[in-house]
């Protein structure tokens, strides 16, 4: 093939193949001469049979054909050889086209064999497609991907294989747009067995041979798994930012080979600086550690490197504003072959929360450690089977034992018997109910009382479970020492309070004594001035006397007087003497029971006892108030008794006291009938009221009950028992009492203060006088001027109506000369001497009244008149 | 004289009474310090003895207010009581005003020097 590259050796080699073929010829004529002489020969001896003649022209033919030619070559050679050398230059260009086309042929062949294999080999689907849009090609790989065979899609319209058919507009769209090509344009295809994948697609236009373009080819491949590692990756690193923040793990990487250095979203957080503006620096990371932790991580990272191995590292940031972060940091190191550092990389978590409550737990143990070891008391934690959990330090030094051998041990082990069953039952008794539990343990040891107070209470655990019991024990000897030491005292300061109380007012009644004494042994002063003297000192004496006799009763020397008594019939007149006593701002009412039992009992200790009480009840109700005094049948059985020392079921007669004062607190009213008790300064009452109208009671058989209410006022009963003799009642103002002289005179008693004079009548009634009664001068007149017969005028010295009570005795006198006169006031003799409203001489009693004291200077001023 | 005496015994007071008017003075009776307050004529009243420890309004406010209102009228402060927190009644009415004080139960002799010496000065 390499030869006609030049003409002349072709010329050659054209005039040896003329010369070839002329001989060639010439050799064929002489071979169809030959054939013919063998043929004439044959027929001339018989084995040659006719059908054999046939070929005798063509023989015949042929050799003479090859003669002319012969000689038609030799005779043109020249011509021939001319002629033979322009055709046959024009037949090598020819051939050489011709030769060339075969050789291009070929080759396209190859090639277009070689693209087949390439494009069924592809792992990418080749396909191509008119301008219709129809399939005109596709490679063997389309039956993977959409599970068609090749010829199964020749002709189908692309669009048709696309999911969502408006994809395939999309590409010829943006292919327009691109001019050329586009490349990975990505859509859903549906498969022959009706899934879709995700597929990516390069195309382009393909052009005829005159550059029209003659259609789209490109390649398909599929990307759904791809896309699924794809998202599968995101969704991964998405995971990973997310950890990282919920974590607060941060991580870094440093590339070795280029310094550079990455940060995780979650480090700029920890960092406090924005991704965004913040360049990540190993200096900036160094920066915020805080300066007392840098040498440590400098360290630990030198240290790490040199000896190639992962360190781990707690430690500080300290944020701009000075708050400090606690961060783990963890950190390692990637070699290549050669063990050249690759690169380095490590996570930073923020652990501040988890370092804080750490802290903050062991705060919390720190405190209950010192709690347990400083508190003055032994604290003892024991879980459910009474193991000890934990003891305070004054607990191991008690039992001489560190408090690493008590753990786990329980109290049996180390207390006696009969205490460590004690705490047992109480342990259980807290587990049982729930709820705290206090007890006071009293031991005896080496013949010396050891008190103590344990309280104990169930430790829970988160969900309120009970997981252990808190013992805590303090020894209370000391206190109840103490208190007993108190109680003494307070005994001696009572015993102080009614010696202030007493020797005060014998200090006074000593006073009027000494003092009238004094005025006697004085020369100067008339007589009359005596006796008055000598008045005012026996009343103190008294007085004094009357002390002593309540000392006694209250310390239950005196003897009682006990007479059957008709409580109902005393009270009016206890009535009238309580109201002077407490005076006009307080209402007495009186409800008193029908049929009131009859009971033995002392009336003057029980007039002075009701006295007590209505003192006591004055003093609570200091603007006045309501004092109510009731009586009633009471029938106490078995169960009213028991609350009440020596008191024996039975019928009562119940006196009761109430006001509506004040009242008291639970912690006086509890103490009210203790001796020396009181509420009041010195001076002002003895303590003794109370515990004198309780000693009363309890000497006479009966009982005291006390109700107060602090606003609500205070109700005192008196229970005394019932006499069951039917005994008649006598009078509580017996006739024949030494006290309190009767007589059957008639007095005439002038008083304008109603209740004064209700009970001078009343009680001069009882003595057995006849009264008479006027309430001023002129009244007095009337009455004078009507009785028969007047013994003694008892009057007020101060009277309204123009007449003063030394009028009224004026015209008394005038018409019973002989009659006494006995004045009464509440001032003093000198000042009614002064202002001249005392005639000289009179006998004058000051009130208040008492009523011995009244029927003695009745009977004295009678007799004086006899 | 015009003597205002306060105490809350009817007997100490009476006696009291007696004596002053015994030695040629006036004497007004108070039961206790209210009573006495009201009494009190500061203009007409020379001198004042009164008793400490009594209901309503006892001594040591009573003299007080007594000096509160009048600071020439002289005070006399007696009592029966002791002592109260280890600082005597009288030691108190002495600070709170009284020209001197005396202790229950007192000679006549001492009552009437005391009242010459707090008048005289």
């Amino acid at each position: 093939m390499r030869s006609f590259n030049t003409r002349m050796p072709e010329m050659r080699s054209f005039n040896a193949r003329l010369n070839f073929f002329l001989l060639a010829v010439t050799l064929a004529s002489a071979t169809s001469i030959g054939a013919l002489a063998v043929v004439v020969q044959g027929l001339a001896f018989g084995f040659v049979n006719v059908s054999m003649l046939t070929i005798l022209p063509a023989c015949f033919f042929g050799g003479f054909a090859a003669l002319v030619i012969s000689y038609l070559i030799v005779r043109n050679r020249e011509n021939l050889l001319k002629r033979l050398h322009v055709e046959t230059t024009i037949s090598t260009k020819l051939r050489e086209e011709i030769e060339e086309r075969a050789r291009v042929d070929l080759a396209l062949k190859a090639s277009e064999q070689s693209y087949r294999r390439i494009l069924d080999n592809m792992l990418d689907t080749y396909y191509r497609s008119d301008l219709d849009g129809q399939i005109v090609m596709v490679s063997a790989a389309v039956s993977g991907l959409l599970g068609y065979d090749v010829s199964e899609l020749i002709g189908t319209q692309v669009s048709e294989l696309y999911a969502d058919p408006s994809s395939r507009g999309e590409f010829r769209r943006r292919l327009e747009e691109n001019g050329e090509k586009v490349e990975q344009f990505e859509f859903a295809v549906r498969r022959k067995d009706g899934n879709e994948i995700l597929v990516s697609s390069n195309g382009q236009y393909y052009r005829d041979e005159d550059g029209r373009i003659a259609g789209i080819e490109g390649t398909v491949r599929d990307i759904t798994a791809r896309r699924q590692a794809e998202d599968i990756l995101r969704d991964r690193e998405e995971r990973l930012v997310e950890a990282q923040r919920i974590a607060r793990i941060g991580s870094w990487e440093l590339n070795l080979t280029n310094d550079v250095l990455t940060w995780s979203d979650e480090v700029y957080r920890l960092l406090e600086v924005d991704p965004k503006s913040f360049t990540a620096s190993n200096n900036a990371f160094l920066e915020a550690v805080h300066p007392d932790d840098r040498e440590m991580v400098d360290k630990a990272h030198t240290a790490s490197l040199a000896n190639r191995s992962p360190y781990e590292i707690t430690h500080r940031f300290r944020m701009k504003d000075g708050r400090i972060k606690w961060v783990q940091a963890r950190y390692e190191m990637d070699f290549d072959g050669d063990g050249k550092p690759l690169r380095s990389r490590g996570t930073v978590q923020d652990i501040t929360e988890s370092i804080l409550a750490e802290r903050a737990v062991r705060t919390r143990d720190a405190w209950l450690r010192a709690i347990l070891d400083n508190a003055p008391i032994e604290i003892i934690l024991k879980d459910l089977d009474g193991r000890i959990l934990a003891v305070g330090r004054n607990v191991s030094e008690i039992l001489g034992l560190e408090s690493d051998n008590l753990i786990g041990r329980t109290t049996a082990e180390f207390l006696p018997r009969h205490i460590a069953d004690m705490d047992l039952d109480a342990d259980r008794k807290v587990v049982a109910t729930g709820e705290p539990l206090q007890q006071e343990i009293s031991e005896e040891i080496n013949g010396v009382m050891h008190h103590s107070l344990n309280a104990k209470f169930p430790l829970r655990d988160d969900d309120g479970n009970i997981t252990g019991i808190c013992s805590m024990t303090s020894d209370i000897t000391e206190m109840k020492q103490a208190e007993e030491q108190l109680r003494q005292a307070q005994k001696m300061e009572m015993i102080g309070q009614l010696t202030g109380g007493v020797a005060h007012d014998f200090n006074n009644l000593l006073a009027a004594i000494i003092g009238n004494l004094d005025l006697i042994e004085e020369d100067s002063i008339p007589a009359e001035f005596d006796r008055e003297s000598i008045s005012t000192a026996l009343r103190a004496a008294l007085r004094g006397a009357e002390l002593t006799h309540r000392l006694f009763a209250f310390s239950r020397q005196q003897e009682l007087d006990a007479k059957t008594t008709q409580i109902n019939q005393m009270l009016p007149h206890f009535s009238q003497l309580a109201q002077r006593t407490i005076g006009g701002n307080i209402t007495i009412e009186m409800k008193l029971a029908a049929d009131l039992w009859p009971t033995m009992v002392d009336s003057g200790q029980l007039e002075n006892a009701l006295l007590n009480l209505a003192i006591n009840a004055r003093d609570a109700m200091p603007d006045g108030g309501l004092l109510v005094i009731e009586t009633a049948n009471k029938v106490l059985d078995q169960d009213d008794t028991a609350r009440y020392e020596d008191l024996a079921p039975g019928d009562y007669v119940m006196i009761a006291v109430s006001d509506n004062g004040t009242g008291m607190r639970a912690e006086v009213r509890e103490r009210v009938f203790e001796p020396f008790f009181t509420t009041k300064p010195v001076g002002q009452g003895s303590g003794l009221g109370l515990s004198m109208v309780f000693g009363f009671a309890k000497q006479s058989g009966g009982h005291v009950s006390i109700y107060s209410e602090v606003g609500d006022g205070t109700t005192v009963r008196i229970y005394l028992p019932r006499e069951q003799r039917a005994a008649t009642a006598e009078s509580i103002d017996d006739p024949s009492h030494k006290d309190r002289p009767t007589g059957d005179e008639t007095i005439m008693v002038v008083e304008d203060d109603k209740a004064v004079r209700d009970y001078l009548v009343i009680v001069l009634r009882r003595l057995g006088y006849t009264v008479l009664e006027a309430e001023d001068g002129p009244a007095a007149l009337e009455v004078m001027a009507a009785a028969s017969g007047i013994d003694l005028l008892l009057t007020d010295v101060i009277l309204p109506r123009g007449m003063s009570g030394r009028d009224v005795a004026i015209a008394f006198r005038k018409r019973y000369p002989a009659a006494g006169v006995l004045n009464s006031s509440g001032y003093t003799r000198e000042i009614l001497n002064r202002r001249g409203q005392l005639e000289q001489g009179v006998v004058l009693m000051n009130k208040p009244y008492q009523t011995p004291a009244l029927a003695q200077r009745v009977r004295e001023v009678l007799d004086d008149h006899v | 004289m015009r003597v205002l005496i306060i105490d809350d015994d009817n007997l100490v007071r009476a006696t009291l009474a007696r004596t002053l008017l015994q030695a040629g003075h006036e004497v007004i009776e108070a039961a206790n310090g209210n009573e006495g307050l009201l009494k009190f004529d500061g203009r007409t009243i020379d001198l004042v003895i009164t008793d400490i420890l009594m209901p309503e309004k006892e001594g040591l406010e009573t003299i007080r207010e007594l000096r509160r209102s009048n600071a020439e009228v002289k005070i006399i402060a007696i009592s029966g009581g002791d002592r109260v927190n280890n600082l005597s009644y009288l030691s108190m009415a002495a600070a709170f005003g009284a020209d001197d004080t005396l202790a229950k139960p007192y000679r006549l002799a001492d009552l009437l020097a005391k009242i010459d010496a707090v008048m005289k000065v």
